[in-house]
């Protein structure tokens, strides 16, 4: 009975059109437009190597002398750009024009550029230079408080600029813009709410027909919600499967090798999913059309706090709120795989896999009280 | 009444927030009928079905089904329920075979059995050749059947059918009827709720007519209408009728009420014989000329009419 009734769920998820859209069809698309997005601005930054850019720093204050070591230390052997240093402002003007060099880079109360068109030079030294200013800023405004003020901000600074040294030199072979696809993952594995509140639905009497019929039976309902349970797992993973191996084999995207980790925590992740489906599916008392409608807007909202959309959302989640990061199943599942890239042990990842455990443990245990509250 | 005791439903009260849909409400079904739930929408029909099948909690009461206390794990009691539901209860993502087979799965384990069964629950219906079909290419009617197929094919020794026969084609209808019909002669016992009264004259042993969640009054067919005073309507088409040979006509013997409407003359007679025979003599003897005859036995709307003072069709 077990292997018949399990069978039929797999046949009954599997054969929803709909469902199966935006569970599998819908991820594969968004990957696959994230990759051509993606993948022209890679080639764009490689064919980059350094940008070229004219200097005209006339005073020698200290906020020039400031501005020079930092362009200095842009300038050096594996820097980003390459500071070239006209005689004038006409010669500078022609290399401009020429396409010599990307813009100008001149100081007066603050530092400003000049460009003669917009690209991705353009937009990658407007933020080196917006990161210096703000970092100038900051230095500033703590000399005003003191030298200890000062102190402080310098060691902040140089743990930020450590950090994320550490994170570009980090081991293995990831692909540089996997985080868009690390959230992607997420979202995937999070949208297995939709099959734990279908199996919900189709349960609880008072929520279907089918519930109804099954209700009459004499199967026991725990039977049901099992196998129920397997073959909404089966669909989640597998469509994970599939999502994995067409980011990695069709797209070509690099997750890292540890292969065994990634399986095992996109398992934890489905199984998170479909147990948070399954809390919202009993837990509110609602028609099917609201409990969908707060399935879609909550996996949605921590898939956005997660990175998915903005990749710094995560970040700024992390500045602000950094408890919620530890919460977020899509944070976390974001973050079980991108760890594996980013450190040489498996603490982190062991981190997010226990939570997202221990979640999707609560997550299972309010809904089977429910339901085993409901009775019939 | 002959025979065992199917279902044994005692002072059932069934309360939603300040509305009781049940109020005390006793019934009792025997082994082979085909027993009927008659009754407005809203009359606690459905509400007495999900209370007997354990579906719905209920305030006060008892229910026996097969003379044991029906609850969630009754399992041995459900195996031998089959239950078609007023709405279509399939899967739309399995195809017709697969909906019966799943469903008769949950009941009878051994697959050759079930086999045989599935088979004989779509020739019953008459979906053999839509076996490989997915609901959403079914008819109504068709899926009416589906639905009946569903429930049937574990070969249940009790069967409540909800209003099985609701939006589907005249030919559909019969079908449903006759099977409805066969199951019972194979041995099942039938509990049918409906408020189409034809379709519970028609089939049913033994009625429940129920208003308010009350039972009003349980019968035979003919045992009901023998309650009213009705025994016959008599409507002649006349033209012209002098108002005061009204009180002549309800001086008539047996005629308890008559009236005259829209051309035509009501006679409401209580029993007697030769009723109509007796008005047409008065009429020729009063030199009134009438057109059309029509004579008119009780239905189970006029003895809910008298019972309730409103139509069952309200």
């Amino acid at each position: 009975m077990f292997g018949r009734m399990y069978g039929y769920r797999l046949k009954r998820l599997v054969n929803d059109r709909t469902e199966l859209f935006w569970l599998a069809i819908f991820p594969i698309i968004l990957g696959f437009f994230f990759h051509v997005t993606f993948s022209s601005i890679t080639e764009k930054a490689e064919s980059l190597n350094r940008i070229p850019v004219a200097v005209m720093l006339e005073e020698e204050g200290d906020r020039e002398i400031a501005l020079q070591a930092f362009l200095e230390e842009m300038n050096a052997e594996d820097g980003m750009l390459e500071i070239v240093e006209p005689a004038n402002a006409e010669e500078a003007e022609e290399l401009l024009r020429k396409g010599e060099v990307t813009g100008i880079l001149t100081m007066e109360d603050t530092v400003s550029l000049k460009f003669a068109k917009e690209g991705m030079n353009q937009t990658l030294l407007k933020y080196l230079v917006n990161r210096y200013l703000q970092g100038e800023a900051i230095l500033l405004e703590a000399a005003k408080k003191g030298p200890e003020a000062m102190q402080a901000a310098a060691k902040a600074l140089y743990e930020t600029a450590m950090k994320n040294e550490e994170l570009s030199i980090a081991p293995g072979d990831m692909d540089p813009y996997a985080s868009y696809f690390f959230a992607l993952m997420a979202m995937t594995c999070m949208f297995g709410a939709t099959l734990g509140l279908t199996n919900t639905r189709e349960i609880q009497v008072n929520q279907s027909m089918v519930a109804v019929r099954r209700g009459v039976a004499p199967t026991r309902k725990g039977l049901m919600v099992l196998t129920d349970f397997l073959a909404a797992f089966t669909v989640e993973y597998a469509v994970f499967l599939l999502l994995y191996v067409f980011l990695t084999l069709i797209l070509g995207i690099h997750f890292g090798s540890q292969y065994a980790e990634i399986l095992l925590g996109g398992a934890v992740a489905c199984l998170n999913g479909i147990a948070f489906g399954y809390m919202i599916g009993v837990v509110v008392k609602a028609k099917h059309s609201v409990k969908s409608a707060i399935i879609t807007s909550t996996t949605l909202s921590l898939c956005f706090f997660a990175g998915l959309m903005v990749a710094d959302m995560k970040y700024t989640m992390e500045k602000n709120m950094p408890w919620f990061n530890r919460i977020n199943p899509a944070a976390l599942i974001s973050d079980c795989f991108s760890s594996l890239g980013v450190f040489d042990d498996l603490s982190k990842y062991a981190q997010c896999v226990t939570i997202l455990l221990a979640e999707a443990v609560i997550f299972g245990a309010v809904a089977a009280l429910v339901l085993r509250k409901q009775k019939v | 009444m002959e025979g065992k005791t199917v279902i044994k439903v005692e002072n059932l009260v069934k309360r939603y927030k300040e509305l009781v849909a049940l109020d005390h409400f006793n019934l009792e079904v025997k082994e082979g009928e085909v027993f009927g739930l008659l009754g407005p929408n809203g009359s606690g029909k459905s509400t007495t079905m999900n209370c007997i099948l354990g579906l719905l909690k209920y305030d006060k009461g008892n229910i026996e089904v097969f003379g044991k206390k029906m609850a969630p794990d009754s399992y041995e009691v459900k195996a031998m329920i089959g239950v078609v539901p007023q709405e279509v209860a399939v899967f739309e993502e399995l195809t017709v075979l697969e909906n019966v087979d799943y469903f008769c799965g949950l009941y009878v384990n051994d697959k050759a059995t079930r086999k045989q069964y599935v088979e004989e629950a779509l020739e019953f219906v008459g979906l053999q050749e839509f076996k490989k079909f997915y609901p959403k290419k079914l008819s109504g009617g068709l899926l009416r059947r589906l639905n009946i197929a569903c429930g049937i094919a574990h070969k249940p020794k009790l069967i409540f059918l909800d209003e099985p026969t609701v939006a589907v084609d005249p030919q559909s209808r019969n079908k449903i009827l006759e099977g409805i019909e066969q199951l019972n002669a194979e041995g099942a016992t039938i509990v049918y709720t409906s408020h189409y009264m034809e379709e519970v004259e028609q089939i049913c042993t033994r009625i429940a007519i129920m208003d308010g969640g009350k039972n009003l009054a349980i019968g035979t067919n003919e045992e009901l209408k023998n309650m009213i005073k009705t025994g016959e309507t008599i409507q002649v088409e006349i033209l012209d009728f002098p108002q005061a040979q009204l009180e002549s006509i309800r001086a008539l013997p047996h005629v308890y009420r008559a009236e005259y409407e829209e051309n035509h003359l009501k006679v409401h007679y209580t029993k007697g014989q030769r009723n109509l025979v007796r008005l047409l003599d008065y009429l020729k003897e009063h030199d009134i000329t009438f057109g059309r005859v029509y004579s008119e036995l009780p239905t189970l709307n006029d003895v809910f009419l008298e019972i309730t003072g409103k139509e069952l069709r309200d």
